[in-house]
């Protein structure tokens, strides 16, 4: 330990005390190692070893659970692990006008939990639910597929606080839904990876828990056919909360409730809520719109157990009748709001579940909707073609792929190239969500197309003058 | 005054016809729909984004401050040149370039009006959701400009949410898109910077628009009461029994004498308060959530309820509403409308106060506001004529929001800050929120020649000649 590394350590042990400090932490970002973890505990904590790493020019990382430290290129400067998980607290619950305030590191699954108690609903629905943190949520603005319903990171949040680099609390937007009282910095701080500040406090949006929650499971053998079936269901009166494709390789990855269901074939996962009579009614459209397409085919309805009791039973039956009088489709239903939870939460698991299964490389593809069939397409036919392996989820109504790969190095890379090639050419693009291979050969964030990189470079200077704050991991190494 | 050269400089950009300056022809562009006056030194008719961005670039060379004009009819002095300079009028760039359905996209030019947008997809089943009262009157670009909210954006959300990319000339004259079709577009959420900053950052020449399907079924019902503290009860109470109408639309008394006034939209006279109430969505379940606001409203002691049977009965709830402003005059020849937010249980009371501010300074206030999102706007109405009149007018609006951010709420919902509420701005941000807000005007205009003097309290450019329009 360099006398340098050693004296940091007296001066934030000073700040955040001795049990809050940790020298040569577990935790590598891309390659390189902190020579400490800090967890303050109070905003105060966070202001003051901000200040102090912006004094002397130390390199920081703030994080959550890290379930998403992966992302970003290889930092510049790694000194400090800013360990977030300390700020725990919900600031203000204001359940009659749905909104709730929670600090950075108060976990997704927690505020769920919170807020379901007055059956309410949190419209957010990232990646692992059960470590991630709101901080980590709206920093990198990673959400799940309930998100084509309610809207993404950027809908839901009402405002947030800010500790700046040089260690100043300051406050963005408020706490009502409109708000068009000056500079929309909330915005540029929702998916700004850390680069700016360090949210301690965000204030979102709340719902009214869905009278009934459903999900619709369908099997399709054939791409083309899902392909078709989204656009009939995006351009009708239909009003799915989530339109999800599991490819046969990711379908493989869920077991659950859907294990024994659709093997080797694509699985369409569709999202209702609302008004059971509403729910009720998509099931039917949906089942015979999957059945003219794929005939032959089971389908699954997992039903939530929301409705108002002594109704339950009966629309129960109707949907089974409706979905067995055909000889097009078989249907089954599972009735129990822990089923359509655990079906949720293996999907938002399913990074994790794919890498566990040797799927080291994760990415996602962003196209306008449509287009997201024919990236599919292109990633299944240059993964052949290269000899890698894929699993991938499509958000149908999101326009959005995550793709899971494994393979050969050069092979993942050469897959990845084309795809992101095909995808700036559809004006999208590809982002690589885990670097475990690649090391910062590959560009985290692609070419930048879209946006304006003087133009954060701009901003970043005024935020972080000093370069501290996530050094070159962001768009364009900033 | 600006230099003869840089008026024939822009004059060999638009072409002679395209450029006013003389006193009487820039008078018409010396206001919009807040109270003050500034009077440019020129105005550009702008055809194009290179035309855009030809003019700003003479505008960078000459050092001379530049405006986007949308269609002005902000409320808070949006497109008043403070520091004189140039008008960019971008009225004849109101075209669409492209109507994608398979990607729910739309690709507009900034002025074209808010209406015409769905009404050049309605036939094909879809529609723009953000709805300003002033559809018929203001442009895309100034709804950017304003991250304008309307009757729909309890339940869809405001301009923002709906705007996902732009073309945009920046305010060195470099023409860029941020954004585009294709949600998460990796860096900086520029667009959702850009909208809202009231032409401070930039001018939009291409808006990139979500387009959303039309709803199968829509339900609307007008709840009429004898107290406005039943009203917006009835309001809370809807939202608690999980129901997220898209329309949640009071008008006072005032507003209901004025209506009835001007256009006889069968609103009772003596009633205290009106709710417009809407549903969307799909027609399965719609009725029995109909019954169910109903009830809530009896419980609230709705005095009667009518609920629109066709198409025809509808539009006649809703005429009420969208000429609810226009009505006013009817009452009185001016108004401010103070445009607070407020959580929505604290709407009753901040009504209230407001009506005590007004009866302090014996100025009589109307309210027509967006219930389901305490969005209120009280409109404080004067006679211009009258000199202490706006004096007293400007004091109470600034009561009115002051009350507002007392509640826990804040001073713009959807009209914007412009030069009106700058010095409200203190009321909810200190002064090193304002300083990180001030960065980004920093980092996009360095030369600070974009609309200078607007939203920031610490860049306000206060006009000492300003008097009532
Ligand atoms: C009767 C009446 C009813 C209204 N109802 C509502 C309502 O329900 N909801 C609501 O939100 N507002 C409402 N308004 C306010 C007003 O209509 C909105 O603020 C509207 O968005 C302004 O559009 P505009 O085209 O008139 O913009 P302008 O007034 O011309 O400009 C507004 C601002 O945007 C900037 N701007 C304009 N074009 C561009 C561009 N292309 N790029 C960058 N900046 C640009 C301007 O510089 C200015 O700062 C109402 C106004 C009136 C008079």
């Amino acid at each position: 330990m360099s006398p340098k590394t050693e004296s940091y350590t007296a001066a934030l042990t000073g700040i955040v005390g001795k049990d809050a400090v940790e020298e040569k932490p577990q935790v590598t970002v891309a390659g390189k190692s902190p020579s400490l973890r800090v967890r303050p505990k109070s905003v105060e904590e966070v202001g003051k070893v901000l200040a102090f790493a912006n004094e002397n020019g130390l390199g920081v990382i703030p994080t959550g659970s890290g379930t998403k430290l992966e992302t970003g290129n290889p930092p510049e400067k790694f000194d400090l692990l800013l360990d977030l998980t300390g700020l725990d607290q919900i600031v203000e619950y204001d359940a009659e006008n749905l909104t709730i305030a929670a600090q950075a590191g108060v976990r997704v699954k927690d505020l769920v939990e919170l807020v379901t108690k007055d059956e309410l609903f949190f419209p957010v629905d990232p990646a692992f639910p059960g470590e991630a943190t709101i901080g980590g949520v709206v920093a990198t603005s990673d959400n799940g597929p309930k998100r084509f319903q309610h809207g993404n990171l950027r809908d839901v949040v009402l405002g947030v606080k800010v500790v700046l680099p040089n260690g100043e609390l300051v406050k963005f937007g408020g706490r009502t839904i409109k708000n068009v009282s000056g500079y929309d910095v909330t915005k540029m701080m929702i998916g700004s990876m850390g680069i700016l500040g360090v949210i301690v406090e965000a204030t979102f949006r709340l719902l009214p828990e869905p009278q009934r929650e459903d999900i619709l499971v369908h099997a399709f053998p054939k791409l083309s056919e899902v392909t078709k079936l989204a656009g009939q269901v995006l351009d009708s009166v239909l009003v799915p909360s989530s339109l999800e494709l599991l490819s046969p390789a990711a379908r493989k990855l869920i077991k659950g409730v859907a294990s024994d269901f659709a093997v080797g074939e694509y699985l369409l996962v569709v999202g209702l809520e609302g008004h059971p009579d509403a729910v009720v009614r998509q099931e039917q459209d949906l089942t015979s719109m999957c059945a003219n397409l794929a005939p032959n085919r089971t389908a699954l309805v997992v039903g939530g157990d929301y409705v108002a009791e002594g109704k339950e039973a009966s629309e129960r039956e109707v949907t089974c009748q409706i979905h067995d009088h055909g000889e097009a489709c078989n249907c089954e239903t599972v009735t129990d709001q822990a089923t359509v939870d655990s079906l949720w939460e293996e999907i938002y698991n399913l990074e994790r579940t794919a890498k566990e299964a040797g799927y080291a490389v994760a990415a996602k593809v962003a196209v306008p909707l449509a287009q997201v069939w024919e990236m599919a397409a292109a990633a299944e036919k240059s993964a052949a073609a290269n000899g890698v392996q894929i699993a991938y989820k499509i958000s149908a109504g999101n326009g959005l792929l995550n793709l899971y790969m494994q393979g050969d190095n050069e092979k993942v890379l050469a897959v990845l190239e084309d795809l992101r090639t095909l995808a700036q050419k559809r004006e999208g693009s590809l982002v690589l969500k885990s670097t475990p291979l690649f090391n910062g050969s590959f560009e985290v964030w692609g070419e930048p197309q879209g946006t304006h990189i003087s133009l954060i470079r701009a901003t970043k200077a005024k935020y972080d003058p000093n370069g501290v704050l996530n050094v070159g991991r962001y768009v364009g190494r900033i | 005054m600006i230099d003869q050269s840089v008026i024939q400089e822009l004059k060999g950009i638009v072409g002679e016809d395209n450029v006013l300056h003389n006193k009487a022809d820039l008078q018409t562009y010396e206001y919009d729909a807040y109270l003050e006056k500034s009077l440019p030194d020129a105005v550009v008719f702008v055809n194009s984004a290179q035309e855009v961005s030809d003019v700003v670039k003479v505008a960078n060379r000459a050092q001379v401050p530049f405006v986007a004009r949308g269609r002005a009819t902000n409320l808070s002095g949006g497109v008043l040149a403070m520091r004189q300079g140039i008008v960019i009028e971008l009225a004849r760039m109101d075209r669409i370039i492209d109507i994608d359905i398979e990607n729910q996209r739309m690709i507009v030019e900034p002025a074209i009006y808010n209406l015409e947008v769905t009404g050049a997809i309605d036939n094909l089943g879809y529609y723009y959701a953000p709805d300003p009262a002033s559809g018929k009157a203001c442009s895309i670009g100034g709804n950017v400009g304003e991250d304008a909210g309307g009757p729909h954006c309890f339940k869809y959300g405001v301009t923002s949410n709906h705007v996902l990319g732009m073309e945009v000339v920046l305010p060195d004259g470099e023409i860029t898109w941020l954004g585009g079709k294709a949600l998460d577009t990796p860096g900086l959420d520029l667009t959702g910077v850009f909208v809202g900053s009231e032409g401070t950052l930039g001018i939009a020449t291409k808006l990139v628009l979500r387009i959303l399907h039309k709803p199968e079924a829509v339900k609307t019902m007008l709840a009429v009461y004898d107290s406005i503290d039943d009203a917006s009860s009835s309001v809370s109470a809807i939202v608690s029994h999980k129901m997220v109408p898209a329309t949640l639309e009071m008008m006072d008394n005032l507003v209901i004498q004025a209506i009835e006034q001007s256009m006889a939209a069968g609103f009772p006279l003596d009633a205290a308060a009106v709710l417009l109430i809407e549903l969307d969505g799909l027609k399965d379940g719609m009725e029995e959530m109909a019954d169910k606001i109903v009830e809530i409203c009896k419980e609230n002691n709705v005095r009667e309820i009518k609920v629109a049977t066709c198409e025809a009965e509808r539009a006649a709830l809703w005429k009420g509403r969208k000429g609810a402003f226009g009505a006013i005059a009817r009452l009185s020849p001016n108004y401010l409308v103070a445009d607070g937010t407020v959580p929505r249980t604290k709407l009753p009371e901040t009504l209230r106060m407001c009506r005590e501010i007004g009866d302090k300074y014996g100025l009589r206030v109307a309210n027509v506001f967006h219930a389901g999102d305490g969005n209120l706007h009280p409109l404080i109405l004067f006679d211009s004529r009258n000199p202490e009149d706006k004096e007293k007018v400007l004091k109470a609006g600034m009561e009115m929001l002051q009350v507002c951010a007392d509640m826990g709420g804040t001073v713009s919902g959807e009209h914007g800050v412009g030069i009106e509420k700058a010095m409200a701005m203190y009321m909810v941000y200190n002064e090193k929120d304002l300083l990180a807000q001030e960065w980004v005007k920093e980092a996009w205009d360095p030369q600070d020649l974009a609309n200078p003097g607007k939203i920031l309290p610490q860049r306000l450019i206060k006009r000492e000649e300003a008097h009532v329009s």
